[in-house]
Formats: C-alpha cells, sequence, structure tokens
C-alpha cells in the first residue's frame, strides 16, 4: 500500500469545527482529496453508505477510492488492534483539559456513544418553542451553550445551555424545575439569572440563563447578530483568562475573587447552593471600564448529578463533572453539597486565579482509577499556591501576568493567601470556611493589610494528614507518634501562651504573624524532615518505626533550627516527650537537658516558658533512679508555675501532677499525700485533667498500706477516659495496664486475667502485633497466669512479651530490659532454670553496660541474678555475683545493700560459710535500721527473712536470734 | 537542572532528557516486571504516569518544569526504546506470523508472552513505515501507543483539534492494520485458536 504516489497534502486538509461533522462532509472536494480525509469522513458514515459515498467522492481518482476502502476493509477486519481499554474510569473523561489550564476541558467527544445523529438535530437556526438558537457561546462540562433568540414574553437574546446528551431528560427538567422557585429568588448583579427550562423536540434538556454578554449595557442584539461576532468589548469572559488577558495584579485578582464570594453567599442566603464552582462558570464583563464578575450556571449541577457516584456512574464521567473542581465530599456522594462544598469550589477558582493552575494536576487525575482518584482527593493535600509556583515552568510568565517578578508572586502569595486557600480546600467541611462571607471577610482582611482569620496548617493536622497518607505503609507505631505529635502544636501554643502571659496582652499584630511564621517553620520540619526524609517508596519493604522518625527528626534539629533558638526549644521539647513516650529515657533526658539550657539562657531560670521544659525534664528521669533530681526539678517546674499562672491553668495542673509522679518515689510518703489532698478538686473535673489526677491518685497509694483503694480509683479513671474519650481510646490502654496491676497487687488474679483478656482485642486493634502495649498485656497476662500458679503458662507469656519487647524497642530499653529481669524470673518459678540463668545473665549485663546511672536497675539485675544462681545450684557464682553486688551498692550509698546483703547471706549459706552468711544477715539488719530507722515495719520483714534463710540452710541455732528480736519487737515495738 | 536545560533550548539536553526519562521509566518497568507475581502486563499509561509523577510531583527533589507536551513526546520515545529494547532481548528465535498483532491493545502488553513481544515489534515497525506516509497520524499512534494518552491530550500536543487526532488515529489504526496485513500474508488466513481477529 502507497498513499506516497497520491498527492496527500496535510496543509490542505479540511479543517473542521469539532462537534460539527456532518457539515464538514460536502466540503471535501477532488482539489484537495486525500486518502486521509477521505477514510476518516467515510468511517464515520453508516458502514453501509461507506463505499458509495468513497466511490461518488473519488470518482475521479479510482486509485484512492480503493485505497481507501482497502484501508476500511483493515479497520473492520482488525477493529481490536490497538483498541482502547474498555470500561476505564477515567480513561474517555474528557480529557483536553489534561493539558490545558485555565480552559474550558470538555471538548464534545465526537466519539462518544454513538451521538453524532443526536447531537446534529440541534444547531445554529433550529428553533423550538419560543427559542431560535443564533450562535455557540462556549462549549460546558454539561453541555453545549448558545446564544438564542427569545420570542416571548419579551424579545430578547438569551444564554441556552442545550445539555449533552445522553442524561435522563425528564428528571433532569424534574429536578431542575424543582429548585426553580429557588433560583427565581436570586437577584444579584454577580449572578446570571436562571429564566427557564425545558427539553427539545429531540428530547435534550436545556436551561435558558440571562445572557452575560448583555451586561455590558449594549443590549443591541440586532447589531451582535449582524456582526457575526461580537464586540470584544462586549464579550463575556471566563475570570481567569480575563485576568491573565487584562495582567491583573494579585490585589485586583483578589478584588474580583471577593465579588465572586459575595455573590455566592446571596445565592446561599436564598437556599442555592452552586456545586460545580470553575473558572468557566465565573465570567465577567466590563461595564465602563470596571471588571465585573458573574457565575452563571446556578442549579445546573444539582440537576444532573444528583446521586452518589457509584461505580455505575463511571461510565457517565463525562457528565459528572471535572475532577480537578471537585471537593472531596463530592466525590463520595454527590448530593452531600453545601455551603462548604462551594467554598472549595472557591479555594480552587482562588488557586488557579492566583497561581495559574489548579490545584491538582489534571493529567494526573486523569491517569487514575475512580478509587485513586477519590483517595487522591480525599488524603492528598496539594502544594500552597505559593510552592505550587515553584513547580510551573512558565512561573515566570505566570508571574508577568500579575505584573511582578516570580519572586515577588511567590512572597506575596507566601503566607496568608496560601493560608486562605489551604482553608478553603480543607479536606474536611468543617475545618474550612463556614461561609462565602467568611472567605470574602478574610479577603478583604488581606486587602486591608490586616491579620487574617486563617491560619497555618497545624502541626498534628500535617501529622495526620501524613499518617493517613502513607497508612498501608507506616506501621501502628506510628499512630502513637500521631498523638505525641498533637503534643508538638499543643507545646508550641504553651510557650507562646506563657509568653504572651508575661508580656500581658501586647500580642500586636507583628507579634501574631512572627509567632503564625514560628509555627510554620515548625510544620514544615515535621512534614519535610521529620516524616519527609523517610519516604515510603524507600523504606517500603521494611516498616518505618517511630525510633528512626525520632532519630532523623533530632538529628537535622541543628541544622534547621541553629539559628532560632526560641523554635528549637520547642521542636526540642516534642521530640524529647517523643523519645519518653518510647521508652528512651536516657535520649530523652538528655535532649531535655539541653533544652532547659537553652531555655534558661534564653528566657532566664525563672520564665515560665520553662516550666513545660521542666515537667518534660522530671518525667524523663523516671526509672533512671534520680529520684531526688525528679523531685527538684518538678518542684522547680511547679514553683515557676505558680507563680506566672492562674491556679487552674493547665501548665499549673501540670506541674502539680508532675511533682505528684516525682514524690511516688519518696519513701516517706507523707508528701505525697498531701499532694493528694490538693489533686482531689481535680477528680470532677470533666477533662482529661481528671483521668490524669485519678490515675497519679492511684499511683501514689500504691505506697500505702491499704492497697484495696487503688482498683476503685482506676475503675474510676477507666469509667470517665471511656466517658470523656470513647472505648477506642488509647489510654484506656494505660488505665487497664495500671487496673490489672492494682488487681494484682490485692492477688485477684483472676479478675487481673479476664481484664487482660478483654483487653486484648482492643490492644490488637489500636497497637501493632510488635508494640510496647502488646509486650504490655502479654506481661499482665503471664503476671495473672504466675499468680494462679500456672507457671508454664505464665513464663510462655513472659517470652511473648520479651519478644516483641526486643523488636519494638531494642535489648536496651528500659522496658525491654524490665521485661528480661521479669522473663527469667517467671521462668525460674517455672522451674524452668536453664532459662531462668540464661535470660538473668544477659539481664544483668546489659544493665551494668549503661553505667553509674543505671545504679537501681544494675542492682536489681544482680540481685536476679544471684537468686536464680542459687536457685539452680551454682553457688559460686552466685556468691560472686552478691560480693560484687554488696560492693557496688554500698560504694553508692543505696538502698539496695540491704537486699544485697541478704543475698549475700544466702550465698554463703549456699557455699557452706556459715558464720560469715550470719554476720551478713545482722549487717542486712542494720543496713535497714540505718535505711528506714528502727521503728520501720520493714525491720521485721528483714529479721523474719533472715531466719527463714538460716534455719532452712539447718542452722535453727544461728536463725533463733533473729526470730527472737522480732517477736521481741513485735510485743514492744511502738508499731 | 536537566529538565530546565531543555525547556531552556540548551542543546543536547534533550537526548540527556530522553535518556533520564528512559532510566526512570527502565527501572519502573523492571520493578514491575519483576516484582509482581502474577502477569507482566507494562500498562503504558501507567508507567509513562508514574514517571510523570515521579518527575513533576515530587516537588522538593526533582527538577521541575511545566512542559508537559514535550514531557510527554519525550516520554512516548522514552517508552518506545524500553518495550522495544526489552523485546528485542526477549524475542524468540523466529518471529510472530500468527497474527497476535492484532490483539495488542492499548491497555498493555504482556511482556510475558513471546507473541506479544512479536506483536510489539511488528507494530513498531508498521508505525515507522506509517511516519514516512503520515507524521503527525505515526506521532498520534505514538502518543496514545507509547504514552498513553487520550486523544485530547495528543491533540493539545500537537496543536491541532481533537477532531483532526480522531481522524488521524483512525486512519492510523486501518493503516496500520492493513500495512501489517501486508507485511505478514500469513495473518489473512483465520486465526487458528482464540479468535484473534
Amino acid at each position: 500500500m502507497r498513499i506516497g504516489s497520491f498527492p496527500v497534502s496535510l496543509d490542505e486538509r479540511v479543517r473542521c469545527t469539532d462537534g460539527q461533522l456532518q457539515s464538514c462532509v460536502p466540503a471535501m472536494s477532488a482539489s484537495n482529496l486525500n486518502i486521509k480525509d477521505l477514510f476518516a469522513d467515510a468511517i464515520e458514515l453508516p458502514e453501509a453508505q461507506r463505499e458509495t459515498f468513497v466511490r461518488d467522492t473519488a470518482a475521479k481518482h479510482p486509485e484512492i477510492a480503493a485505497a481507501v476502502l482497502g484501508l476500511l476493509r483493515a479497520a473492520i477486519v482488525n477493529a481490536d488492534l490497538l483498541a482502547e481499554p474498555r470500561g476505564t474510569a477515567l480513561g474517555k473523561l474528557n480529557a483536553s483539559a489534561a493539558l490545558a489550564t485555565g480552559r474550558e476541558p470538555d471538548q464534545l467527544d465526537p466519539r462518544m456513544e454513538g451521538a453524532d445523529s443526536l447531537w446534529s438535530l440541534e444547531g445554529p437556526g433550529t428553533v423550538f418553542g419560543k427559542y431560535t438558537l443564533l450562535e455557540v457561546l462556549g462549549e460546558g462540562g454539561f453541555g453545549v451553550v448558545y446564544r438564542a433568540q427569545q420570542s416571548e414574553p419579551v424579545k430578547r437574546q438569551v444564554a441556552l445551555k442545550l445539555l449533552k446528551p445522553g442524561m435522563d431528560t425528564r428528571s433532569v427538567v424534574s429536578r431542575f424545575r424543582a429548585e426553580q422557585e429557588a433560583l427565581a429568588l436570586m437577584d444579584h448583579p454577580g449572578i446570571a439569572k436562571v429564566l427557564d427550562a425545558g427539553s427539545t423536540p429531540s428530547g435534550r434538556p436545556f436551561v435558558v440563563m440571562e445572557l452575560v454578554a448583555q451586561a455590558a449595557g449594549k443590549n443591541d442584539a440586532a447589531s451582535e447578530l449582524a456582526d457575526g461576532a461580537s464586540p470584544a468589548g462586549t464579550k463575556a469572559e471566563v475570570i481567569t483568562s480575563y485576568c491573565n488577558r487584562k495582567q491583573l495584579p494579585v490585589r485586583q485578582r483578589i478584588e474580583l475573587a471577593i465579588e465572586v464570594c459575595r455573590a455566592l453567599q446571596h445565592a446561599h442566603g436564598k437556599g442555592v447552593i452552586h456545586r460545580d464552582i470553575k473558572p468557566s462558570n465565573v465570567l465577567v464583563t466590563e461595564v465602563d471600564g470596571v471588571a465585573r464578575a458573574k457565575m452563571i450556571d446556578f442549579g445546573i449541577a444539582k440537576a444532573v448529578r444528583p446521586g452518589t457516584l457509584s461505580r455505575v456512574h463511571t461510565e457517565q464521567w463525562q457528565l459528572i463533572g471535572t475532577p480537578e473542581y471537585m471537593a472531596p465530599e463530592q466525590l463520595d456522594n454527590a448530593a452531600t453539597a453545601d455551603v462548604r462544598t462551594d467554598v472549595y469550589g472557591l479555594g480552587t477558582l482562588l488557586y488557579e486565579m492566583l497561581c495559574g493552575t489548579t490545584p491538582f494536576d489534571p493529567v494526573m487525575l486523569r491517569s487514575l482509577s475512580l478509587e485513586r482518584l477519590h483517595e487522591v482527593v480525599r488524603t492528598n493535600d496539594p502544594p500552597r499556591p505559593s510552592a505550587r509556583l515553584s513547580g510551573l515552568l512558565d512561573a515566570d510568565s505566570i508571574a508577568i501576568q500579575r505584573r511582578v517578578t516570580l519572586g515577588t508572586l511567590k512572597s506575596q502569595l507566601r503566607g496568608e493567601l496560601d493560608w486562605i486557600v489551604q482553608r478553603c480546600l480543607a479536606k474536611e467541611p468543617q475545618r474550612r470556611y463556614q461561609t462565602a462571607a467568611a472567605v470574602a471577610d478574610d479577603l478583604q482582611r488581606w486587602i486591608d493589610h490586616r491579620p487574617v482569620e486563617a491560619g497555618p496548617l497545624t502541626a498534628s493536622y500535617a501529622a495526620s494528614k501524613w499518617l493517613r497518607r502513607h497508612r498501608g505503609l507506616a506501621i501502628a507505631a506510628l499512630a502513637v507518634l500521631a498523638t505525641l505529635l498533637a503534643g508538638l502544636a499543643g507545646t508550641g501554643v504553651a510557650l507562646y501562651h506563657a509568653g504572651r502571659e508575661r508580656a500581658s496582652a501586647v500580642a500586636s499584630a507583628s507579634e501574631a504573624k512572627r509567632q503564625a511564621g514560628r509555627a510554620e517553620k515548625v510544620t514544615r520540619f515535621l512534614v519535610d524532615d521529620m516524616f519527609g526524609s523517610l519516604r515510603p517508596e524507600v523504606t517500603r519493604s521494611r516498616e518505618i518505626t517511630v525510633r528512626e522518625i525520632a532519630e532523623n527528626a533530632t538529628n537535622r534539629i541543628p541544622q534547621q533550627f541553629g539559628d532560632d533558638d526560641q523554635t528549637r526549644i520547642i521542636v526540642q521539647t516534642t521530640l524529647a516527650d517523643v523519645w519518653l513516650k518510647i521508652g528512651e529515657n536516657q535520649r530523652s533526658r538528655d535532649l531535655y537537658a539541653d533544652t532547659l539550657a537553652l531555655a534558661e539562657k534564653l528566657f532566664g531560670s525563672d520564665a515560665p516558658q520553662l516550666v513545660e521544659v521542666l515537667i518534660g525534664y522530671a518525667a524523663s528521669l523516671e526509672f533512671t533512679g534520680q529520684h531526688s533530681t525528679q523531685q527538684n526539678l518538678a518542684r522547680r517546674a511547679l514553683r515557676i508555675a505558680e507563680a506566672n499562672f492562674a491556679a487552674n491553668s493547665p501548665v499549673r495542673i501540670r506541674a502539680l501532677l508532675a511533682l505528684a509522679n516525682a514524690e511516688r518515689y519518696m519513701t516517706d510518703l507523707a508528701d505525697a499525700r498531701a499532694l493528694l489532698d490538693r489533686l482531689s478538686p481535680l477528680e470532677n473535673d470533666q477533662s482529661e485533667l481528671a483521668v490524669s489526677a485519678l490515675i497519679l491518685k492511684s499511683d501514689l497509694l500504691r505506697g500505702s498500706t491499704d492497697l484495696s483503694q487503688r482498683a476503685p480509683i482506676l475503675e474510676q479513671a477507666l469509667a470517665k477516659n471511656v466517658q470523656l474519650l470513647g472505648l477506642d481510646h488509647p489510654r484506656n490502654h494505660e488505665i487497664r495496664i495500671k487496673l490489672a496491676y492494682a488487681y494484682l497487687d490485692q492477688s485477684r488474679f483472676q479478675e487481673a486475667e479476664r481484664l487482660m483478656l478483654e483487653h486484648k482485642a482492643l490492644a490488637d486493634r489500636l497497637f501493632a502485633p510488635d508494640s510496647v502495649q502488646a509486650s504490655e498485656v502479654q506481661r499482665l497476662l503471664a503476671k495473672s497466669l504466675a499468680g494462679q500458679h500456672r507457671d508454664a503458662e505464665a513464663a510462655a507469656a513472659y517470652m511473648r512479651c520479651l519478644d516483641i519487647a526486643i523488636i519494638a524497642l531494642g535489648e536496651t530499653n528500659i522496658v525491654a530490659r524490665t521485661t528480661l529481669g521479669t522473663t527469667a524470673e517467671a521462668f525460674a518459678d517455672a522451674g524452668m532454670l536453664t532459662e531462668a540463668v540464661a535470660l538473668a545473665e544477659r539481664a544483668q549485663a546489659i544493665e551494668s553496660s549503661l553505667g553509674p546511672t543505671n545504679l537501681d536497675n544494675t542492682l536489681t539485675a544482680s540481685r536476679r541474678y544471684g537468686r536464680v544462681l542459687l536457685l539452680a545450684g551454682q553457688n559460686a557464682p552466685a556468691l560472686q555475683v552478691a560480693q560484687d553486688g554488696v560492693a557496688l551498692a554500698e560504694a553508692n550509698n543505696s538502698a539496695f545493700r540491704i537486699g544485697m546483703r541478704r543475698l549475700l547471706g544466702d550465698a554463703l549459706l549456699a557455699n557452706g560459710r556459715a558464720a560469715e552468711g550470719d554476720l551478713a544477715f545482722t549487717q542486712a539488719v542494720l543496713a535497714a535500721v540505718d535505711y528506714v530507722g528502727e521503728n520501720s515495719p520493714r525491720i521485721n520483714e528483714v529479721l523474719t527473712n533472715a531466719f527463714q534463710s538460716l534455719s532452712r540452710a539447718g542452722y535453727p541455732d544461728r536463725a533463733a536470734k533473729y526470730a527472737t528480736l522480732a517477736s521481741f519487737r513485735a510485743a514492744t515495738g511502738p508499731r | 537542572m536537566l529538565l530546565r536545560d531543555v525547556a531552556a533550548g540548551k542543546t543536547g539536553a534533550d537526548s540527556e532528557l530522553l535518556d533520564a526519562v528512559y532510566a526512570q521509566l527502565h527501572s519502573l518497568a523492571r520493578q514491575k516486571m519483576t516484582g509482581e507475581r502474577t502477569g507482566h502486563t507494562l500498562g503504558a499509561t501507567g508507567l509513562v504516569h508514574e514517571v510523570y509523577a515521579k518527575i513533576f510531583a515530587a516537588e522538593s527533589e526533582a527538577p521541575q518544569f511545566n512542559d508537559r507536551a514535550h514531557f510527554f513526546r519525550t516520554a512516548a520515545q522514552a517508552m518506545r526504546r524500553v518495550l522495544i529494547d526489552y523485546a528485542r532481548s526477549r524475542r524468540g528465535a523466529k518471529r510472530g506470523g500468527d497474527g497476535s498483532w492484532k490483539r495488542v491493545s492499548l491497555e498493555g502488553i504482556d511482556l510475558a508472552k513471546p507473541e506479544d513481544l512479536d506483536a510489539l515489534l511488528s507494530i513498531d515497525e508498521a508505525i515507522c513505515r506509517l511516519e514516512a506516509e503520515d507524521e503527525r497520524a505515526a506521532s498520534v499512534v505514538r502518543l496514545r501507543f507509547y504514552a498513553g494518552l487520550e486523544l485530547e491530550a495528543v491533540a493539545e500536543m500537537l496543536g491541532v483539534t481533537v477532531r483532526s487526532v480522531s481522524r488521524d488515529w483512525a486512519f492510523a489504526r486501518a493503516w496500520l492494520a492493513k500495512d501489517l496485513t501486508d507485511h505478514n500474508p500469513s495473518d489473512d488466513e483465520p486465526p487458528k485458536s482464540s479468535g484473534g481477529g
């Protein structure tokens, strides 16, 4: 096949206007006859007519006719070649928008649904009823708009929108009629009036509107008709192209947008929602040289888009509209549109007016399946307008269209205009402006250089967005982090708040702006550095842990905030909190120490800004054995808080709670009890503080003799938390764990077991299988099993708990370490001594490797190791461990010297060194007297223990004196 | 930077860009081919749009530019190279002749099937022949077939009306079908097994 031998002239090909295919055919003449055009014309005809058409048209060129007929046959025989996939969601969506920005996307596709014959029934010159179609004004999402002549009751020109074929005419018209009453109430210069609706003889629905082109005041239909084309000045123009053609600067664009908002507000006031706001539905005309915006197409979207966009509708996507302008809730259910849906529409309009393109890239959207499209629109935040500019090649010309340089344009948009647009485009309607008037007001504030109401994206919101987007990849551990990150915003606010209280209401506009800027910076850090650098693509195969995120963020602080100490303090405080929450107390402590020094340098040593840092610092010292430091920090926090904040301010209450927390570790509980009284008023508070107070109260009661009080308090805390925050709230986990401990303290093992088994369902849902929380549940289960002497089951549960803890936290983590120790003990209890020894040894090795600040844990581990060795009959190593332990405890004057000497006594006895063992027990008693005082009941405990050890080891004579002493104390003691 | 160079019209940048896009496509394609357990359908649309997303959507790192038309032209070329390279490297000793090209659709080419690879090569050769006859029609096919673009997008890119593209497309499909039939005479016989026609 050779077409080269014929005069193929592409330049001379017939140019046809889209959608007017029939009229093109007669234009074909022999002079510019070519194979391609003849073929293309022929293939559009019914199959039976093709051959005749070809032979007639190319009568003088039989070679051409033959070639075309050959192609036609090939087309039929091989119809599947390069066929398009059928039924792909957006595949055939009016995708010319794909490449156009700011241009009406919906070209009518002649391939569509065999509409050609129907389509051609109406066109310029067609008369139906009182309307005569004059010319095509434009093509829109739902159909073609004609200028039309109305003959009665008044002679005038109108805009008549002929809806696309394929719609259910009757329901469209009836829905439109239903709305018409409301539409008729609208009377605003910024709204094109809706005049009529009906259907053509061929059954296509149409809607009649005020002709916007007439708004220029030149109501001279005749001249326009005569001209054929209307004079440019009177012609309505799509708002974005108007702005660009006139090169309106940003300020004038905003003024125009405000007009749109006001018009929309009017419609909303009459109960009419537009539902399809986009540039092509906002036309601009000039009245005496002044630009006036007018919205068209009210009521149409509602009439044609009645309900849910189900899978069934995918075939009709072209009827539904343009996804890049649709609000998330519209994609889910087109019927749910309310005022705030239009606010979203305003957002897209503003976006495009400001930075020259739509929030979502149309090409991208159209390449997606319907499900992905939903997901993207629902979860992806489009870049801020100012940021979007950096991504556009024609950014420079976009700036020129706004009569500024690119740099200037970016700085004009950055900040407040970004925020206003972002607020309009919020995914959740309740986070948007609630009315169009509110948008107008904020835009007006920007014009007037007043601070706008919209603020930057908050950190916790950004974080939750990120999490939602990467739900499939980020593990549940991130969910824990998300809750913590809410604290980032919180910390920031508290610090500002503190600063403001001190400076007593000098919140000037510039101050507000600086703070907002800082919040923005923090958010960026969060999104870009903390999360952004962890690309799910990169970490695809493995899970991202909280630790990685925190590590990553901690490392980036110096370079990000090196020059901004104030912000650095906020960020570091939050990160230190994250470290603390995942059990990395030492990392947390180091970061807090650094932050405190920074804050003292910046604000002074008594500044209110220090309170949060001190509270966190104190908390990080838990489990590290530095109780007195912890207490001092908490006291200092409370002192500063009391000097700077009102009695019921949250900061002050948190400081109080921190101190109560620190006091738990005091041997004498008198001070702690005093704190209990101060906490009491909080218990009836209707907030989470009440829950905190109750939990702390139960903690403080841990040292009391009456353990029965704890469980009811925790049950109350649980009930309150469920009432305030719901059944699925993570804090319920914390409370249930504590409650289980309380049951265990009272030997209510079965209740504890039941509580944990019941709780496991929630924990499995809330937390990852290898999370700290999951290991806690196992631990409590193990404990309650051990209490019921189901030792083997308990040991197995401990092992599960340990495995999880090590995976979740790493071996050196405090929780993992504690678990390691308890697991060792559980195996010992279950009589599985080989395992017990190995675990206890490992625990001891880890603890002692962590340095002098880890003294308490090291000694606990040593004692445990020694005990397990004794149980296993490894007496010599046990003695060595005991001797080392005593030396270490004595050197540090630790309270553990009592227990260590008892261990030493037992070890000596086991090695047959009775006299030395006896002496060790005596020294243990003396150490106890020295440490807790002569009158403490704990002395009796030590005495009894010595008696038991010595008698069991076969030394009743040596044992006797301890028993005598104990009974003597019992008879005469002051207790 | 590279993309900016192209935008700025620097000489030589064009082929470098092609290499860059090619590399992206190639690695994506390889991922697809090795990463998915069943089927090796290489959807041109999907891949090209993924590359598009990578190059354009990654706000911070990737170079930015907005000349989509140019991108897609380049992507179509790159996609073609990816597919042809792959097909050539995997092609069996003897080619086609079973009419398999008739079933090739825009949806994707199953690279696990030798007959699809053959079809791909046949079609590509035919497109090259079409180019000699009608350059624009060939461009339309490449943009549709290799870059997965819609008619409307192609129209925008070539600066002609949708209708013209639609006509080009219909013409090109028929032309290719005819050309392939002429070049594979055995195909005129009815297919032996599954209904390929």
